[in-house]
């Protein structure tokens, strides 16, 4: 009996979201029979998309120790100076495509400059960018969402490939790489060094400040990205679009077990974190829970979720 | 002789008070407060208010709410200590904002309202809008229209518990009571295309029966018909919004969408600065300045784009 409960609560702690994911899906598919179909399961894979792509991002940011609240202006800010670029008769997909990466970089790389060099917390420097991004957007649109848009542009958000979304080959190729630059380089592991202890990275040789603003310009990189699949999806441009787009990616990686404290966490948890959180909302949906009611429903997920998180870990200690 | 005194000093006090009251316009200061300038529609009525004054030859001074009540009781504030003239406010929300009236007339500043109240709206000089109730009115009774037997419907909310979602859901409410409309799923979208976008979809795999869309706003319509398109049903389900804005003209002419109701930015914000004016110069005015909402089906769809100048 000690032995199987032992057993479990190992199995528990090593996988407790998965678990967790794992019931979730199961309920939801036996109360409702349209859940468990091939095209609701390709909306909540769409649908978390663009989130999860940013909360890879967020994993880089939270691992070495910080965190990005400027994502959701970003987007915005990306996606509508992208768009400018996405209209018919406008150069090739691959310029607006860039335009978009570079205007997430270049806003990461400050985020990143003013954390690391200027040594302001990230909750405000972040803050600041993220008033700054959304008033830059608005200011670029004068609040008129861009539409319109050139079908080659769009392709990215809204074609797809067979039967699966562009959206969907997008996030798994950036979850690819991601998972590749954190697990399998130098660069990775010094990532990990700097969020587990400033000071003994420091000491180890490990360049600090250089390796916190790269997290930044690549969490800066992935919301640019994210701002031209999202406009993609919607087929505009809209300075209001990517509200609370921050709020989810954190929540989607510290329930993917992405330690908001830094130094613990894969990009693979956060991008289920994302899924956990759009598959809930896809299930109140199609059961038809109301409007309040799912707001309480979602909160009370998230922070159970990773309360069984932290407990079995807490357990294995 | 003594009623001939009389007679002269009332004609003349008259006289003063007329020129007292009778402010020039070049003087006058009208301080507006606009919920924010990050909205689409928001911009329109406040680039109305501004062409206006300058028509007029106003001094005006203007500032952005951010979304924020707080911050624009403060702008409210600042217009008090600034001892401008009327003051104009577009709140964002209903009781947020009701300090700001009061700040106002304990000043003794004339406050008007325009585009959306306040819950102490009573206090107020005036309230030159259009009400939300009736635009929903007006969405129902589109869809009464085209479904005269009767429909299965799902509904698109604004944020809950805004003053937008409340009225326009009891005008739709209120409409549809008695006629055989069923509402098989509601549900927040938040004004928002991306959340419109995505309760289509799950709503679209559920295997409900769905007739119509019912959005209590366009961005939020214009997210169900992608939803629609991308499932290649277009055509088959009816989406109606509210707003008029620029891309669901284009969808209602183009058929993507069956009808959306026009309310009118720049008439409020015309006659915003109007009835300010005529307060700033003594006039009396009522306390309901009513621009009425308009539907806008595919026959109209034309006319309203040439007025907000889309190509």
């Amino acid at each position: 009996m000690q032995d199987k409960r032992r057993a479990f609560s190992k199995l528990f702690s090593a996988y407790g979201i998965y678990i967790v994911f794992i019931i979730i899906f199961i309920t939801l598919s036996v109360m409702n029979n349209s859940f468990l179909t091939s095209a609701n399961i390709i909306n909540i894979l769409k649908q978390a998309s663009t989130v999860s792509v940013v909360a890879i991002g967020m994993t880089f940011t939270l691992i070495c120790g910080g965190l990005d609240l400027s994502a959701g202006s970003v987007i915005a800010l990306a996606a509508v100076c992208s768009a400018k670029f996405g209209l018919p008769g406008g150069p090739p997909a691959i310029v607006p495509i860039l335009v978009a990466v570079v205007v997430g970089c270049v806003c990461g790389f400050i985020n990143g400059l003013v954390v690391a060099k200027g040594r302001v917390p990230p909750f405000i420097a972040t803050l600041g960018m993220s008033l700054a991004a959304r008033g830059m957007a608005l200011l670029v649109t004068n609040a008129m969402p861009i539409f319109g848009l050139d079908p080659s542009y769009v392709y990215l958000g809204s074609g797809k490939i067979g039967t699966v979304p562009m959206l969907v080959i997008a996030m798994l190729i950036i979850l690819a790489l991601a998972t590749l630059v954190l697990e399998w380089t130098k660069f990775g592991r010094h990532i990990y060094a700097v969020g587990g202890n400033e000071l003994s990275a420091y000491i180890s040789g490990i360049n600090v400040d250089r390796v916190k603003i790269a997290c930044y310009v690549i969490m800066g990189a992935l919301t640019g990205f994210c701002g031209i699949l999202l406009a993609g999806r919607l087929q505009s441009g809209t300075p209001t679009m990517g509200t609370n787009y921050e709020l989810d990616a954190i929540a989607g990686a510290v329930i993917g077990g992405v330690s908001s404290a830094g130094g613990v966490g894969k990009v693979y948890g956060a991008v289920v974190g994302s899924l956990l959180l759009t598959m809930i909302a896809n299930g109140l949906d199609l059961l038809n829970v109301s409007a309040y009611y799912q707001q309480i429903v979602k909160g009370a997920i998230i922070v159970f979720a990773v309360m069984i998180d932290v407990r079995t870990k807490g357990r294995k200690r | 002789m003594k009623k001939v005194m009389v007679l002269v000093l009332v004609l003349l006090l008259g006289l003063t008070a007329t020129v007292v009251s009778e402010k020039r316009v070049e003087d006058i200061v009208i301080g507006a407060t606009f919920q924010g300038l990050s909205d689409e529609y928001i911009v329109r009525l406040s680039d109305a208010f501004i062409a206006k004054a300058e028509e007029m030859g106003v001094k005006i001074i203007v500032s952005d709410g951010q979304m924020n009540a707080e911050k624009q009781v403060g702008q409210v504030e600042n217009f008090v200590a600034q001892k401008v003239d009327v003051i104009v406010m577009n709140p964002i929300t209903a009781d947020g904002c009701a300090p700001a009236v009061i700040a106002a007339n304990e000043a003794g500043i004339p406050i008007i309202t325009t585009c959306t109240q306040t819950t102490n709206q009573a206090d107020a000089l005036c309230f030159v809008g259009s009400d939300s109730y009736q635009s929903g009115v007006m969405e129902a009774e589109m869809v009464l229209e085209d479904f005269p037997n009767g429909a299965d419907i799902v509904v698109m909310y604004g944020v809950m518990g805004s003053e937008g979602q409340i009225a326009r859901k009891a005008g739709m409410m209120d409409t549809f009571a008695g006629k055989n409309i069923n509402i098989v799923a509601e549900q927040t979208g938040n004004w928002s295309r991306e959340e419109g976008m995505n309760l289509m979809e799950n709503w679209l795999s559920s295997g409900k029966k769905i007739d119509a869309v019912v959005a209590q706003n366009d961005a939020m319509a214009l997210g169900a018909v992608m939803a629609i398109e991308a499932k290649g049903l277009t055509g088959t389900i009816k989406v109606y919004g509210i707003d008029a804005q620029a891309e669901a003209l284009v969808a209602v002419e183009k058929g993507t969408m069956a009808g959306t109701v026009f309310q009118n930015a720049e008439s409020q914000g015309a006659n915003a600065l109007l009835v300010a004016l005529d307060i700033a110069q003594g006039k009396t005015v009522d306390p309901v300045f009513g621009i009425p909402y308009e539907p806008v089906r595919q026959a109209d769809a034309p006319h309203y784009k040439e007025l907000l100048g889309i190509k």
